[in-house]
């Protein structure tokens, strides 16, 4: 199984572009939705299940549960973009380059759970095989 | 609003996650950085303070999509017990790669890493840091490549002055320090050595070395220690392009002038009798210890290391969170 961590949280940028951003900063810009980490079966805690042994930010991320997916086989969907190489410019840049955007439309299971005294809001959802995630991924770079 | 620490621990178990405290830290840099991007112009010096003796941090980093000032940045710091002791340890502290990203991407301004050991296993001829940003600080670090990456450290920003000091890299398939960008690039007590192109290569920007010992790099005939248009103070080579001011040639990339150069088992500290001992200038009006955290005395050393003799006077490096950051680590300290 392969678990991924999802950005929930809004960006400050997402939706105007601060003053001194140029457009391709703001281009490149963090959006709900970019897959920000990968990890094997198990990792991050669901407080719901009892399962996991790390912690996660519940506020900043949601959490999907992919079985029978080596986690080193879709590590390149936490990659960024850019079209430049050591001796060009950049004209294309992507701090994330695969997102879910349509992720806040999924049937999330949302528990309340409190960790270490906290109260947090903790989106968790399962799916059967990677494939049905799989459409559900953009590839910001085209 | 305040400065703020976030805590990253690889060995974290359980806990909230949210970066509160080491019991709740992040268990990547990644994730912390992704969690917190935000604009800081009016909250503080946000810092990453991150530890891990057993796992280490394997996901690349991007510091990128903030809003930041002069007064408000990032700040990535080791706590001082999971802190590299000026050779790589897999026991403390490391952002080890294998992807093929930038280890660590660097494009906002005025961005501080900090005792951080860094490493990449993976070809895509980009670097193990990369430096986007105008002015950013890359001190106390230890880069190296494991695999078959050809550069250590870029550069590609614009107007700004990027400064690395007191740090180590080393074994590059190709370039140590590759440097493209418009501004300034001040490289000063940094130790670059085994990497069969350039050392340092200057492409476009003004750099200036001071205290830069660039060791076993190049071929001698077609890439060189030092390369293009470089204002070189007190700088050390093993060809003869160490060719400025108070400048050495003819050091070797043997036990003669460190510890070890054994590849796997690389130990850039001086050892007695070497070349760079006591050939430097004295760079005090910015900065007075050395990677180790010892206070750098008499006539400084070329290099990351300042040579202490064995039974000699060493004083403990200080925990720069003793005292409050913005002395410590943000305007001044090492």
């Amino acid at each position: 199984m392969a678990e991924l961590l999802i950005l929930k949280r809004k960006h400050f940028a997402e939706d105007t572009k601060p003053k001194e951003w140029s457009d391709l900063k703001w281009a490149g810009r963090p959006l709900r939705g970019d897959i920000i980490e990968i990890r094997p079966d198990g990792y991050f805690r669901v407080e719901a299940l009892g399962e996991g042994k790390v912690g996660w930010d519940r506020n900043a991320f949601c959490l999907i549960r992919i079985p029978k997916v080596d986690p080193k086989d879709v590590e390149y969907l936490t990659k960024p973009y850019t079209d430049a190489r050591i001796t060009t410019a950049e004209t294309v840049r992507y701090k994330r380059q695969y997102r879910i955007p349509q992720w806040d439309s999924l049937s999330w299971n949302k528990n309340n759970v409190t960790v270490g005294g906290k109260k947090f809001e903790e989106w968790y959802l399962d799916f059967t095989k990677f494939a049905n995630v799989a459409g559900l991924i953009t590839n910001k770079a085209g | 609003m305040a400065d703020t620490t976030y805590y990253v621990d690889t060995d974290v178990s359980g806990g909230a996650g949210d970066g509160s405290s080491w019991a709740n830290a992040y268990s990547s840099l990644n994730a912390a950085e992704a969690a917190r991007n935000a604009d800081i112009t009016a909250v503080g010096i946000i810092t990453f303070l991150c530890r891990g003796s057993t796992n280490a941090d394997t996901t690349a980093v991007a510091i990128d999509g903030w809003t930041t000032d002069a007064t408000h940045y990032v700040v990535v710091s080791v706590d001082s017990e999971d802190r590299h002791a000026g050779t790589w340890s897999d026991t403390k502290y490391r952002l080890a790669t294998a992807s093929d990203a930038r280890t660590l991407y660097i494009n906002e301004n005025y961005t501080i890493v900090d005792g951080v050991q860094l490493s990449k296993n993976s070809y895509t001829n980009i670097g193990v840091i990369g430096v986007n940003a105008g002015t950013a600080t890359v001190k106390s670090c230890i880069l190296k490549v494991v695999g078959t990456e050809r550069f250590l450290f870029t550069t590609s920003g614009g107007a700004g002055t990027v400064e690395v000091r007191n740090s180590i890299l080393y074994a590059s398939v190709r370039y140590g320090f590759y440097l493209n960008s418009s501004g300034t690039v001040n490289l000063n007590n940094v130790t670059v050595a085994g990497c069969p192109w350039h050392g340092v290569q200057r492409v476009a920007g003004t750099v200036n070395c001071n205290n830069v010992a660039s060791i076993g790099n190049g071929d001698n005939s077609t890439y060189f220690c030092f390369s293009g248009t470089i204002t070189k103070t007190n700088c050390a080579s093993t060809d003869t392009t160490a060719d400025g001011t108070n400048c050495e040639t003819g050091i070797a990339h043997s036990t003669s002038t460190f510890v070890n150069v054994t590849a796997g088992s690389q130990d850039y500290h001086l050892v007695s009798g070497s070349g760079l001992i006591d050939q430097g200038s004295d760079l005090s009006g910015t900065f007075t210890t050395d990677i180790d955290g010892e206070t750098r005395s008499g006539t400084w050393d070329i290099g990351a290391d300042e040579y202490v003799a064995a039974g000699g006077a060493s004083i403990p490096r200080s925990n720069p969170f003793s005292r409050p950051f913005s002395q410590s680590l943000g305007r001044g300290g090492f």
